[in-house]
C-alpha cells in the first residue's frame, strides 16, 4: 500500500511483495488476524473471563446470563468478601472490611490497588496546595478508608493503580472524613472523595509551574477514575494556604500575589467540567513563637485584604487559625487537625447549601472621641469570650500600632451587636515615625511558654460570633474573628 | 526490515482496511478521492473513473501537502481552491458521503457540496465560525448540526435521502433534519466550495481535507440500512481505527 498516511509512530516490521504484512506502533504490533484466529480468541476469552463482554447490547440474553455469574471470592485475596462479580475492569463485591463503613458493597480494580465503596453521585475531590503546617500528616488510615482515597501518579517502577488506599491522614483526608462522618451519622448518601495534596515548599510567591502541573495530573487522574465508574467528577474544594510561610514583604504585595495565584489555579481548573471552583482556607496566624506584631503584620494584614477582596474567586475562610492548638514544633496536634477539619466541613456544607459562612471580619475602625469603634462583617451578633481560651489578654486580641496609646478596655457596642468599642488609656496621637495609627486584631501577642502544653498562636483574640457546634473531639467549636489590621479613621 | 518474497491476499496486509473500503466503494459505484493522489492540475479518484477538476481561479492557492501525518488539500480563506466532480450525484436527493478533514486557526467553512444546475436548492456540509459542523440546505429548510469535536482529524459522515439530512461522527454523535425540497437533477460534487463559478468568498474557509468518499444512490445512515450500507459503514469504521 503506497501511503504517506500513517498514524504517528507506525513503522513496518515485515514487508511482503505487495505491501506491509506486519507493522508496529508504540503500543504493540499491528497485524490483521484472520477470521479463524479472531473466532478462536472470542471463544477462549469467554472461557477465561466469563463476565467480560463488549457486545452486551448485541447479545442481551447472553449478557444477562453472564451478569449473574459469580466469581470465587478468593480472586480478591484473603479478605472477608462474598457475592463477587466482574464488570469491565472492576470486581464488585460485598465485604466486611476494617473502617467505619461496615459491611457493604465495594469495588476493586482487577489489576489490584485500593478498595473503594460503591457510592452514588459524582466522585468528589478535595485537593490541597501548600506546605508547612498544612502538609503535616499522621499515620493511620482515615475513619472511612474506602470512601476517602487518593489517586496519585505511580512512583517510578511501581504499577499504576487507579485508586490508592490512604495509610496516612492529611488535612485533606481529615476534611473528607469529617464530611463523610456527618453524612454517615444522618444516613445520608456517602460520596467517594478523592484527596490529594501538592507540596509547595514554604517561601515567597509565585508558586513554580511544576507544582501546578502536578496538580493538573491529580485532576486528570481524578476525572479518569470518575470516568472509569461512569460518573462525573466534581472538585469540592481546592485548599490553599496563604500565610506567613509566603514571607511577604508587605500586605499589598501579599494580596496581589495571592490573587494572581488564585487566577492561575482557576485557569487550570476551568474547562475541566469539575463544577464551580471553591478555594478553602484557614487564616494562618503563624506558629506559637511568632508573637511580634510588626513581623506578623504583612502576612496577616495581607490575608485580611484577601478575605475582604478575593478577586473573582469564591474563597471560603473556614476559621481563624489561632483556635487550633500546636505542639512544641508548631505543628497542629491531632485533635486540632480534627477540629480544623470539622470547621472546614461546616464551612463547606454551608457553601454547598448556598449559605454564607463568615468568620467575623473587621471592616472599619473609626475614632469617636477617646473610643475607637471597630465595625465587623459578621453572620451573627459578636461575643467577647471572657474565658479567653487562647490567652489573648485583657484586650481580647485588640491592639494599637503607630501610636503611644494602649487599649484600656473592650466591649461590644451597646447600640450595634456587629461593632466593638475599644477604649484607650490616652490620646490617639501618631507615634514619631509618621505612620498613621492602626487598629490590630489578632496580629501579635504575649510570648508563649513552651512548657505550657497545648500552644496557640500569640496572634489571637477572644472575639467570635454566636455560632457554635461540637467537634468530634468533644470540644465546643466557635467561629472566631479573623486577624485584621486597618488604619483608624 | 525483512522482506518476504510472497504476495499476500489483500486482507492479510497491514493496510487491509484501505483495500476493503476501496472494494466496497467500487461495488457502490462510488468515488474515493485521496489527497495522496491529488495535484494542483487535477485530483484523480482512487476509486471511480474520474478526475476532479480544480476550481483554482487564483493560481497557487490550491495545494496538497502533508498535515499531521496525512496528505491533505489545504485551502485558504476567501480563495477558491476547491475541486469539482461533475455528474457525481445523478440524484442529488439520495446519496451518502464521508469526509476526513480538519481546520487550523481559522474555520473550514465549505467542506462538501452536492449541487444541481441553475439556481435550484442544494445541500452542503460546512464548519461555521463558531466551529459547529453543519449539514444543511441552501434554503435553510433543514439544518443538522453537531457541536465542535475538538482538535485533530475529524470524520463527518453524512447522508441525504427522502428530504432528510443525517450527520454523524464515528464517536456516535448524530444530528438529523428533514424538509429539504426543490433539489435539481444531475448533481455535481464540490469539495471545499459551494459554487462551481468563482465568487461567494465568504463561503470559502481554511479547510484541510484528506479523504472524500461519496456513494450515490445509497443511504448509509438509514435506520434500516441496506446490506451494502452496513458493510460500508463497517469498512469505514475499520479504516478510521486502522488508518486515522
Amino acid at each position: 500500500m503506497p501511503s504517506d498516511d500513517k498514524k504517528a509512530g507506525r513503522g513496518v516490521l515485515v514487508e511482503a511483495e505487495n505491501g506491509a504484512a506486519i507493522e508496529y506502533d508504540e503500543t504493540g504490533l499491528v497485524l490483521h488476524l484472520s477470521d479463524i484466529v479472531v473466532t478462536d480468541l472470542a471463544r477462549r476469552l469467554g472461557r477465561l473471563a466469563p463476565a467480560i463482554t463488549t457486545s452486551a447490547a448485541e447479545q442481551p440474553e447472553a449478557a444477562l446470563v453472564r451478569q449473574v455469574e459469580r466469581l470465587d471470592p478468593a480472586v480478591l485475596g484473603d479478605i472477608d468478601a462474598w457475592d463477587v462479580t466482574r464488570s469491565g475492569d472492576w470486581f464488585t463485591f460485598a465485604a466486611r472490611l476494617p473502617g467505619a463503613e461496615g459491611p457493604r458493597r465495594y469495588l476493586r480494580h482487577a489489576a489490584g490497588g485500593g478498595i473503594v465503596a460503591e457510592t452514588g453521585g459524582p466522585v468528589l475531590g478535595i485537593l490541597g496546595l501548600g506546605g508547612g503546617r498544612q502538609a503535616t500528616t499522621w499515620s493511620g488510615a482515615p475513619r472511612f478508608p474506602h470512601h476517602v482515597v487518593s489517586c496519585p501518579p505511580p512512583h517510578e517502577g511501581e504499577p499504576d493503580r487507579p485508586v490508592v488506599t490512604l495509610r496516612h491522614r492529611s488535612a485533606d483526608s481529615e476534611l473528607a472524613d469529617a464530611l463523610i462522618a456527618v453524612r454517615h451519622q444522618a444516613y445520608r448518601r456517602l460520596p467517594l472523595v478523592v484527596t490529594g495534596h501538592e507540596l509547595v515548599a514554604p517561601g515567597p510567591l509565585p508558586v513554580p509551574d511544576a507544582a501546578l502541573d502536578a496538580l493538573d495530573v491529580l485532576l486528570d487522574r481524578m476525572s479518569a477514575l470518575a470516568g472509569a465508574f461512569g460518573k462525573d467528577a466534581r472538585l469540592l474544594a481546592l485548599r490553599v494556604e496563604p500565610g506567613p510561610d509566603n514571607a511577604p514583604t508587605d500586605a499589598e504585595a501579599f494580596h496581589r500575589d495571592w490573587i494572581a495565584l488564585l487566577d492561575r489555579l482557576a485557569e487550570r481548573v476551568a474547562g475541566r467540567d469539575l463544577g464551580a471552583l471553591r478555594f478553602l482556607t484557614v487564616a494562618d496566624c503563624g506558629a506559637w513563637w511568632q508573637n511580634d506584631a510588626d513581623a506578623n503584620r504583612p502576612a496577616l494584614e495581607g490575608f485580611h485584604r484577601l478575605a475582604l477582596r478575593p478577586g473573582m474567586h469564591q474563597l471560603i475562610v473556614a476559621a481563624a487559625g489561632y483556635m487550633f492548638a500546636q505542639d512544641g514544633l508548631g505543628q497542629p496536634t491531632p485533635e486540632a487537625a480534627s477540629e480544623r477539619a470539622d470547621m472546614e466541613a461546616h464551612a463547606l456544607e454551608a457553601a454547598l447549601a448556598r449559605q454564607d459562612w463568615v468568620c467575623p471580619l473587621m471592616c472599619l475602625a473609626e475614632r469617636e472621641g477617646d473610643v475607637i469603634r471597630a465595625t465587623f462583617k459578621t453572620a451573627g451578633p459578636l461575643v467577647i469570650d471572657h474565658a479567653d481560651p487562647f490567652g489573648a489578654g485583657p484586650g481580647a486580641g485588640f491592639a494599637l500600632a503607630g501610636t503611644e496609646a494602649r487599649v484600656a478596655s473592650v466591649e461590644i457596642a451597646p447600640d450595634d451587636p456587629e461593632a466593638v468599642l475599644i477604649r484607650l488609656d490616652g490620646a490617639l496621637l501618631p507615634a514619631p515615625g509618621g505612620h498613621a495609627p492602626r487598629l490590630d486584631y489578632a496580629i501579635g501577642g504575649p510570648m508563649r511558654d513552651r512548657t505550657a502544653g497545648e500552644l496557640h498562636a500569640p496572634a489571637c483574640g477572644a472575639l467570635r460570633d454566636d455560632w457554635q457546634a461540637v467537634s468530634r473531639t468533644g470540644r465546643a467549636l466557635h467561629r472566631w474573628a479573623l486577624p485584621g489590621s486597618i488604619e483608624i479613621r | 526490515m525483512p522482506k518476504v518474497p510472497v504476495t499476500l491476499p489483500p486482507m492479510a496486509l497491514a493496510h487491509h482496511a484501505v483495500t476493503r473500503l476501496a472494494d466496497l466503494t467500487r461495488d457502490a459505484n462510488g468515488l474515493w478521492l485521496r489527497a495522496i493522489d491529488g495535484t494542483n492540475a487535477g485530483w484523480p479518484a482512487h476509486v471511480g473513473d474520474i478526475t476532479a477538476e480544480p476550481k483554482a481561479i487564483e493560481p497557487g492557492f490550491s495545494r496538497f501537502a502533508p498535515y499531521r501525518g496525512r496528505m491533505a488539500l489545504h485551502l485558504t480563506a476567501g480563495a477558491n481552491g476547491g475541486f469539482e466532480a461533475p455528474s457525481a450525484a445523478p440524484d442529488p436527493g439520495l446519496w451518502s458521503a464521508a469526509i476526513i478533514w480538519t481546520s487550523g486557526a481559522e474555520e473550514a467553512r465549505s467542506l462538501l457540496t452536492v449541487r444541481g444546475g441553475g439556481d435550484a436548492n442544494y445541500v452542503f456540509l460546512a464548519e461555521t465560525e463558531d466551529r459547529q459542523i453543519v449539514f444543511r440546505d441552501d434554503a435553510e429548510r433543514a439544518v443538522a448540526a453537531l457541536p465542535p469535536a475538538g482538535g485533530g482529524w475529524q470524520v463527518s459522515i453524512l447522508s441525504c435521502a427522502a428530504g432528510r439530512l443525517s450527520l454523524a461522527r464515528p464517536d456516535g454523535a448524530e444530528a438529523e433534519a428533514a424538509g429539504v425540497t426543490d433539489l435539481a437533477t444531475d448533481g455535481r460534487l464540490l469539495i471545499g466550495c459551494r459554487n462551481h463559478r468563482p465568487g461567494m468568498k465568504k463561503t470559502l474557509g481554511s479547510a484541510i481535507i484528506s479523504e472524500v468518499l461519496f456513494w450515490p444512490g445509497l443511504d448509509i445512515l438509514s435506520r434500516r440500512p441496506a446490506p451494502l450500507a452496513i458493510a460500508l459503514r463497517d469498512a469505514l469504521d475499520t479504516f478510521i481505527l486502522w488508518e486515522l
